[in-house]
């Protein structure tokens, strides 16, 4: 069907819809596409900005690893460029880098200030790792770091990957269910809007029988009218969910916590488009099942 | 031309709704168009009826649509495009004398109309055969006379024409036509076939 013809169908049509306007009962069939669309980009939206932050936070880290040396002021330098050494030949690393002091310093900055004398404090040696592929053997490394430099730990920052990896799962999870229950509660709204009409144009639907209108030509003469609706509602609702998306404050910063946070970054434009046809499906689906359902029962 | 005649609740209607399949027998067979009722579902049920006009007391013609777009409804149902045949249904709503309200809604129409606005509903699709349930019950004398004189026309034109009426007078428009009369009291046939 031709969008154009379908919206103009809705508003001017060339003859007189088979079924009566649904009046109020369409009305509100529209404000609630409106709303569970508006809703469900809503949702989409935050699920995808909250997913590509998480898996982004989540590749950075596997990207990486720390090395970690305690030992005696007098003894860390030694054994942080006898780790250093290790790490560099280690098959799975790409390169190793001892953290200065001054990049130290800067670690430590939000909870000392950038004025605090790190040098003065009994802090361990860093070691920051990029690594190639899927990575070392965590296991070997760590042996090869107890024999030259014995108190280094391999992070390869597992512990901070796994929750998360689960919260980007769990985001997922609870987009997936956000925007499935919006086009539920869309569709259920549609078919008890639907069974209502249909009730209520019990004549109507007698007369089309009376002269040789089978169930589907009743119905698609409700659907059409019902999907147009939540189609044109799902249209507004979806275009006001980017609209209000796109108005949120944009974060320029390039930090690990934010990057990545920014709405627009991702294939969200589409939703303007696949919205309405989901709600225009969802309302077809809805008042073909209601119309199923009343057509059988009134005979 | 058929008369199915009886007093009121002697079954006409019911007899009428068999055969246009709104109703299913409990016991005996109902043939239509040669086809066991029973074996007819819902879908193939739409196809006889198109195949048939019906005009009821009560009209049942749509509210929101004028005269013109009830009479051509049947045309819209069966997939035809109605725009390339207005002149053919502004004709046959002459016919019947609707030709001056044809953008008249059925709300604004008198009884009378009405029902000439369902007869021409009724045989806008060419139909082997029409039913009409008590077509003159709601409209004055004056205008079930008219009403009948259009039923003999399409009888004059070749169509059969089933009337379910109770009012003998109204039979006596069939007068000189080849007609029969099957009367029926308390569900059961009294005379069947007899000539009018």
């Amino acid at each position: 069907m031709n969008p154009f013809r379908a919206v103009k169908e809705v508003f001017a049509p060339e003859e007189t819809p088979i079924a009566p306007r649904s009046g109020v009962i369409g009305g509100l069939i529209t404000l609630v596409a409106l709303a569970m669309s508006f809703l469900a980009v809503i949702a989409f939206e935050s699920g995808v900005v909250a997913d590509r932050v998480a898996g982004q936070w989540a590749g950075e880290l596997a990207q990486s690893a720390t090395v970690r040396i305690s030992a005696d002021p007098d003894e860390i330098d030694s054994l942080g460029k006898a780790a250093l050494s290790a790490l560099q030949i280690a098959p799975g690393v790409a390169s190793a880098r001892l953290l200065s002091e001054s990049e130290l310093q800067e670690l430590l900055a939000p909870w000392l200030g950038q004025q605090a004398d790190v040098g003065a404090l009994p802090l361990p040696a860093l070691i920051d790792v990029t690594i190639e592929g899927t990575g070392p053997d965590v296991e070997d490394v760590q042996r090869q770091l107890d024999l030259v430099a014995p108190g280094a730990v391999y992070d390869d920052h597992g512990e901070w990957r796994a929750p998360l990896i689960d919260a980007a799962k769990g985001l997922r999870r609870l987009t997936i269910i956000g925007v499935a229950l919006s086009i539920i509660v869309l569709g259920a709204m549609v078919g008890v809007a639907a069974v209502a009409t249909l009730w209520s144009g019990e004549g109507v639907v007698r007369t089309l029988r009376l002269i040789g209108a089978d169930d589907r030509f009743i119905s698609s003469a409700f659907e059409r009218q019902f999907a147009l609706r939540a189609a044109i509602g799902g249209i507004f609702g979806s275009a006001i969910g980017i609209l209000a998306m796109s108005r949120m404050p944009q974060i320029t910063s390039s930090e690990l916590l934010t990057a990545g946070a920014n709405f627009g970054q991702g294939p969200t434009w589409w939703l303007v488009i696949a919205t309405p046809i989901v709600c225009a499906f969802a309302a077809l689906l809805a008042t073909k099942a209601a119309s199923y359902f009343v057509l059988r029962n009134a005979n | 031309m058929h008369f199915l005649t009886g007093p009121s609740g002697a079954g006409k209607s019911t007899l009428m709704r068999l055969l246009y399949l709104t109703l299913r027998p409990s016991t005996g067979t109902v043939r239509v168009f040669g086809r066991d009722s029973e074996l007819i579902n819902r879908r193939e049920a739409a196809e006889v009826r198109q195949r048939m006009g019906v005009v009821l007391q009560d009209c049942d013609l749509l509210d929101h649509m004028t005269v013109l777009e009830n009479i051509a409804l049947p045309l819209r149902i069966a997939g035809q495009k109605t725009n390339s045949l207005m002149q053919d249904l502004r004709e046959l709503a002459a016919w019947v004398g609707l030709g001056h309200r044809l953008d008249a809604k059925p709300p604004e129409l008198s009884s009378g109309e009405r029902q000439r606005a369902a007869i021409a509903r009724s045989v806008v699709n060419s139909p082997e055969v029409v039913i009409a349930d008590e077509p003159t019950g709601n409209v004055d004398a004056a205008a079930a006379e008219r009403i009948m004189q259009l039923f003999v026309e399409l009888n004059k034109l070749g169509k059969t024409v089933l009337i379910a009426t109770h009012d003998m007078n109204l039979m006596r428009a069939a007068a000189g036509r080849k007609a029969y009369v099957l009367r029926i009291d308390k569900g059961r046939i009294e005379r069947s076939g007899a000539p009018l």
